[in-house]
């Protein structure tokens, strides 16, 4: 069991230095660096620019940038930016609670909603009120996730100004307690998350539908039903429990977002999160920010995929048991 | 006493059973039984046609019986045994269990109606929800039912557990943990937790090694025996149903096609789809020698079933005529006690002219092939 | 020749505003800073700015700032000696302003300028700005490695410090741009505080994160990509400026911003986008400014071959194809139909607000008869009927390559391409990611470009880079001598009309050769709140007055009294 987590971790570690040096390389094959953008700036010398790019190692090979990055990053050390002008470090620990909020809100929400929708679609499989779920989640789900952000802004902000048009808090306003600050955190926040619980619920009901479909012929509920069971108790007691499992594989799978960020969303809202750091690293070809984003995003996807694996083990007692045999 | 008088699928009739047993009112009584399931095509799900699981049947169930319902797969007596506990809703037809109707409860009253009769399912570990100890799973009913609550369930379902041959302190492990044989008996403990006067035991060993399978049905007789229990026994195979039923039905294609005490339909099988079936019972001793009927053909698609006996076109009955393709038979009194749905077996309500007149050629007469 | 910038300068220059300024400064001082010059206008103390911005800064250390965000910030919390002014002149010392330096002096010959400086001017963190402040400066902005001012700086011998509030510059040559270099391109930065970092560390300093400058904001705090926010420095030594606070917040999509700005979530968005413009009319609480601007856009032809470098471009090294080229496209219809009102034609290599602009210049006629009767001449017929010219088996065609970070460069393409095909010429559009447009810029790889170029400030300087000679940013590799002799003798004049008119004779040179055709000047399209009192925006930058920026009384909004978070604000109540 432990050393079973302990060779995941390990897996987890070294696919994220894979992706990172993946990722590194590819962009350096790219055309331009993160000075490039100055060459069309004629206030800026083409001596500064060399200058600089000395300066950030950028005119040795790639595979020694990598190198001596990746053996930086081991001491801590995530390197500079240079797009953004301070330490990786400092950058990614000002985004990244930011994305974790903005997409565990999304997360938890839509998979609460989305659970809900599936067991309410399941149990009543066929009905109108079913197949009317489903023709809608479908729809949802096949928006576009820019458009959806934009019609929502435009709309619920522009038009009817019932959210504000983005970013993380009204500014330069002092609330006048703790409270007003969190329900204008709250106000900020709701947008960019009902952007994204619109697109990822669908999915989730789509998921739990489908595996409370499968669980409901199962004889062990027809058994809780010819317990006598109520109806209620047979499907969230015997059936949904035992229709958990993919849900928390989905979850295992949405968890890396709450790293990545939704990049489109956070570009719309201007919510500072970790998706437009990787935007912004790509755009302006800032090596060591995209590496260092992958490496902490890495490590993060290992530590959600154990917390998956948690909670498959938390709800299958046969993995549990296993386990103890 | 209904006296049967219209073919299998005519609607007011049922076989009346003969047995010793038979004593007072029916605990069981089903009638005229159906069951279609639609055919859906497409993306609108248009019901196309209907598959006709069960299409007619009727039998009745006195305490402390044990009625064998026996088939090949797919020919409707799983269904019929889910619809007896209204685990399906039937398309038409009636139960009355103890009197009352079945098919008008609804809510507390037909779960409080489930306490008295309870199912075993084929598979022991599907039945067991995995994510339960099997005490919890036991338990469960005794609360449900407010029969036991507390330090008093707990020792109930130790109880239980040691009555079906089980350690008590298995309670708390989970289903995954037993062997088929230990699964199967946790599901009667189970389904005897709330007392049931009636037990579905649908292919209850089917899925079990043979020499467990000898073991279970041993411990469902002992508590027939112990208890007067009633069994609803479902197989799909002779050979098991012969060790604990009073009376058997077999059943083709959602028809029953013959129903007699166990004793007569092994010793003298009168419908031929129940030769066949007992021809493909394993005889223990090779010496003993058979003329084996052996069925050809599948069984057709209960979506189209064949016109008039839906089982001519695998019939080895000798004066098996153009009539049998026309003519529904009735499930009719051969003897006492021994119904049969044959028109080529004497005696018959469908007289040789009314057979004629359906394009028959040959006159009915006894096939008994030597078993 | 002896000019008129030899004389002695004092604060005589000041701008009738400036003036205007000191008649009224002193009323809503709180902290009793009066006397002498000051920087802000009247209005009300208080208030909140709220920026919308696309992006944020690369940096808050001046000598290596290189985004629009960064220069927006350092501006406002560093200082230069003296200011270029409204005019933004940078020949001689004609209409600058004093900031650090309250008075200059010239050396009879002209080859040094003294500067004396405020003895009021105060660091951020409460530390006397001295002269070794600037003699540090310049020190480091001399080091080609540290900054893009030391070319400029190349002519400047030393730098002297008399006293603690005496600085003296040191020239190598007279020459005419010698008083901006000195005083107007260089921000002042805090010696005290950066001494003691080594050469190419600026940019990893504490300070260019958080930055202590001497201007008249300070700055308060960072939020990387997110949030910077500046205070009023209430100490400032020419007055305090009447807004509390600028916030910068980064909303990097536009119907954002826009949708930010006219909730009122943000005072001020500066990339209003055409198609934004209709959202003024149902917003009168938002104002559009509409102003010029120091950008010029084009279609740069490539007199290079791409392939081969070293040889000609098989196609547009010819001048007489490049000037029928020129001539086949209706340039007032392309700018009308892809930016509406908000952009004018372009007339040369400059824009209208350069002060040595010249709207002059002969033109190459909208004349696709003409342009067509010079290709068949030139024996660019259609000889096989496929809609496009050919000769000798080699069809006119050629390629345009476009960055996809720009909406209106890709519609332009399209318009371009419409054009030229109607006349026989075939233009084939490559859209390219930004860095790799301009990875193929630096390479030379192309045939035609649609480019830009930003000014930052009115400095002709760059000119001779971007279309002389062996230029290091003439990415068409455009080259006449007599072009190159015009500008040298442009830039090293002290005469204005002789200055004129050699920048006059070298657009026209340039117009004619037709390296490019000169497609248009977009407009600035500035959203701000209603309930700011400014004075005239300035071309080189909307925000260069906004120390000057109120809010209107009564029009206040609850950011407005929000309590300034400068540490040391006495407004307070």
């Amino acid at each position: 069991m432990i050393s079973g987590l302990v060779s995941r971790v390990v897996q987890a570690a070294v696919v994220a230095i894979l992706v990172a040096a993946v990722a590194f390389f590819v962009l350096q094959a790219a055309p331009g660096d993160p000075l490039s953008a100055l060459v069309e700036n004629p206030s800026v010398s083409p001596a500064l620019v060399a200058a600089e790019r000395a300066r950030l190692g950028y005119d040795r090979p790639a595979a020694v940038q990598f190198l001596s990055y990746v053996s930086a990053a081991a001491g801590g050390d995530l390197g500079y930016s240079a797009s953004l002008g301070m330490p990786v470090s400092r950058v990614i620990g000002a985004a990244l609670p930011h994305t974790l909020l903005l997409m565990g809100t999304a997360i938890l929400v839509s998979f609460a909603v989305g659970i809900a929708l599936g067991v309410a679609q399941a149990a009543r499989a066929g009905t109108v009120f079913d197949r009317a779920a489903s023709a809608v989640s479908l729809f949802l789900h096949s928006l576009p996730e820019f458009w959806l952000a934009l019609v929502l802004l435009i709309v619920l902000s522009g038009r009817l100004h019932l959210f504000p048009g983005g970013g993380l808090e009204t500014l330069a306003v002092a609330h006048s307690s703790g409270w007003h600050w969190f329900l204008d955190r709250l106000h900020h926040l709701a947008l960019p998350a009902l952007t994204l619980v619109l697109l990822t619920t669908a999915g989730v009901a789509r998921f739990q539908r489908a595996a409370l479909l499968e669980v409901l012929p199962r004889d062990f509920v027809r058994t809780a039903v010819a317990k006598g069971l109520s109806r209620r108790r047979v499907v969230l007691r015997h059936a949904w429990r035992n229709a958990l499992l993919p849900i928390v594989t989905l979850l295992g799978l949405a968890l890396p977002a709450l790293v990545g960020g939704a990049v489109f969303v956070e570009q719309v809202f201007s919510w500072p999160g970790m998706g437009r750091l990787v935007v912004t690293s790509i755009e302006r070809r800032d090596y060591a920010l995209l590496t260092g984003c992958l490496l902490v995003g890495g490590v993060l996807v290992a530590a959600g995929s154990l917390l998956a694996d948690a909670l498959a083990l938390a709800v299958d007692p046969r993995q549990r048991r296993a386990n103890r045999d | 006493m209904t006296p049967p008088s219209a073919g299998v699928g005519t609607p007011d009739v049922h076989p009346t059973p003969t047995t010793s047993r038979q004593s007072g009112p029916p605990l069981l009584e089903v009638r005229d039984l159906v069951k279609h399931f639609p055919i859906r095509r497409g993306i609108l799900g248009r019901t196309v046609g209907h598959v006709r699981a069960v299409d007619g049947v009727s039998f009745q169930l006195w305490p402390g019986e044990t009625l064998g319902l026996v088939g090949e797969s797919g020919c409707g007596k799983s269904t019929t045994g889910r619809m007896v506990l209204r685990l399906l809703e039937p398309s038409a037809g009636s139960v009355h269990f103890d009197g009352a109707d079945v098919l008008a409860l609804s809510g507390a009253r037909l779960r409080a109606m489930r306490r008295h009769a309870q199912i075993i399912f084929q598979d022991p570990f599907s039945s067991l929800n995995p994510r339960m100890t099997i005490g919890a799973a036991i338990r469960e009913g005794l609360t449900i039912h407010r029969i036991a609550a507390g330090e008093a369930a707990d020792r109930r379902v130790r109880e239980l557990l040691s009555e079906v041959g089980l350690r008590p302190q298995f309670a708390d492990r989970y289903p995954h943990e037993f062997s088929g044989g230990q699964r199967q008996r946790v599901g009667i403990a189970r389904a005897l937790s709330v007392s049931p006067r009636l037990i579905v035991c649908d292919e209850p060993v089917s899925a079990l090694d043979v020499s467990v399978q000898a073991q279970v049905v041993n411990l469902l007789q002992d508590l027939q025996r112990d208890r007067g229990l009633a069994y609803l026994f479902i197989a799909h195979d002779l050979s098991v149903v012969e060790h604990i039923a009073d009376r058997v039905a077999v059943m083709y294609l959602g028809h029953i096609v013959e129903l007699a005490s166990a004793t007569d339909i092994y010793r003298e099988p009168l419908m031929p789809y129940t030769q066949a079936l007992l021809s493909a019972v394993p005889v223990p001793d090779p010496t003993v020698r058979s003329t084996r009927v052996v069925l050809s053909g599948d069984v057709p698609s209960p979506a189209n079933p064949p016109s008039g006996c839906v089982f001519h076109p695998r019939c080895q009955h000798p004066r098996k005529d153009e009539a049998c393709t026309k003519l529904v038979p009735p499930l009719e009194e051969k003897s006492a006690g021994h119904w049969a749905a044959c028109i080529k077996q004497p005696p018959t309500t469908v007289h040789w002219e009314v057979q004629k007149a359906a394009g028959g050629t040959r006159q009915p007469e006894r096939y008994l092939p030597d078993l | 020749m002896t000019s008129r910038f030899r004389h002695r300068h004092c604060l005589t220059v000041a701008t009738s505003a400036l003036i205007a300024a000191l008649a009224t400064a002193c009323g809503p001082q709180a902290d009793g800073t009066t006397g002498g010059r000051e920087l802000a206008g009247s209005g009300n103390v208080g208030g909140t700015l709220v920026i919308a911005s696309p992006t944020g800064p690369n940096t808050l250390m001046p000598p290596t700032v290189t985004s629009i965000q960064g220069k927006q910030l350092t501006d406002l919390i560093y200082e230069r000696l003296a200011d270029v002014g409204p005019a933004i002149n940078t020949f001689g010392d004609e209409g600058f302003e004093p900031r650090l330096a309250t008075s200059w002096d010239w050396s009879a010959d002209s080859m040094a300028i003294t500067f004396h400086l405020d003895p009021r001017a105060r660091w951020h963190d409460g530390k006397p700005v001295q002269a070794g402040d600037v003699r540090y400066t310049f020190r480091v902005n001399s080091d080609s490695a540290q900054s893009s001012d030391a070319v400029y700086l190349s002519k400047v011998d030393s730098v002297s410090v008399p006293d603690s509030l005496t600085v003296t510059f040191w020239f190598a040559a007279r020459y005419p741009e010698q008083f901006y270099d000195a005083a107007g391109r260089l921000s002042i930065l805090p010696a005290h505080l950066l001494a003691d970092v080594p050469a190419g560390g600026l940019n990893r300093a504490p300070e260019a994160t958080a930055p202590v400058g001497s201007g008249p904001f300070r700055f308060v705090r960072l939020q990387p990509g997110a949030l910077i926010e500046l205070a009023a420095d209430t100490g400032y030594h020419l007055g305090r400026p009447l807004l509390d606070r600028i916030l910068m917040t980064v909303a990097p999509n536009p119907i954002a911003a826009a949708t930010q700005l006219f909730n009122g979530e943000a005072d001020l968005y500066e990339a209003m986008m055409p198609q934004q413009m209709g959202e003024f009319a149902t917003h009168p609480e938002v104002v559009a400014h509409i102003e010029p601007s120091l950008t010029y856009n084009f279609l740069q032809f490539n007199l290079r071959d791409p392939r081969h470098p070293d040889r000609p471009h098989p196609l547009l090294s010819d001048r007489e194809l490049r000037r029928a080229l020129s001539m086949l496209i209706d340039r007032e219809a392309i700018v009308k139909s892809a930016w509406d009102s908000l952009a004018v034609v372009g007339l040369g290599p400059f824009p209208r607000s350069l002060p040595t602009a010249d709207t002059l210049v002969r033109q190459l006629p909208h004349d696709p008869s003409r342009g067509g009767a010079i290709l068949d001449s030139l024996g660019w017929r259609d000889s096989n009927g496929d809609g496009i010219r050919d000769r000798d088996g080699q069809r006119l065609e050629f390629a345009v390559t476009v960055p996809t970070s720009s909406a209106f460069r890709q519609r332009i393409a399209v318009l371009l391409q419409d054009q030229f095909a109607r006349n026989g010429v075939g233009l084939t559009v490559e859209r390219l990611e930004f860095n790799t447009f301009l990875e193929r810029l630096g390479r030379r790889a192309f045939d035609t470009n649609l480019g830009s170029w930003v000014l930052t400030d009115g400095s002709p300087a760059g000119s001779r880079a971007t279309w002389g000679s062996g230029g290091n940013q003439n990415f068409g590799s455009y080259g006449n001598p007599l072009v190159d002799a015009q500008l040298d003798s442009a830039l090293a004049t002290f005469d204005a009309a002789d200055r004129r008119s050699h920048f006059s004779r070298a657009y026209q040179l340039i117009v004619d050769d037709a390296p490019a055709i000169w497609l248009y000047e977009p407009r600035n399209v500035i959203g701000i709140h209603r309930r700011f009192v400014m004075p005239p925006l300035r071309t080189a930058g909307w925000w260069l007055d906004l120390p000057r920026w109120s809010v209107r009384t009564g029009e206040q909004i609850a950011r407005d009294r929000g309590a300034a978070s400068a540490p040391a604000a006495p407004v307070a109540p």
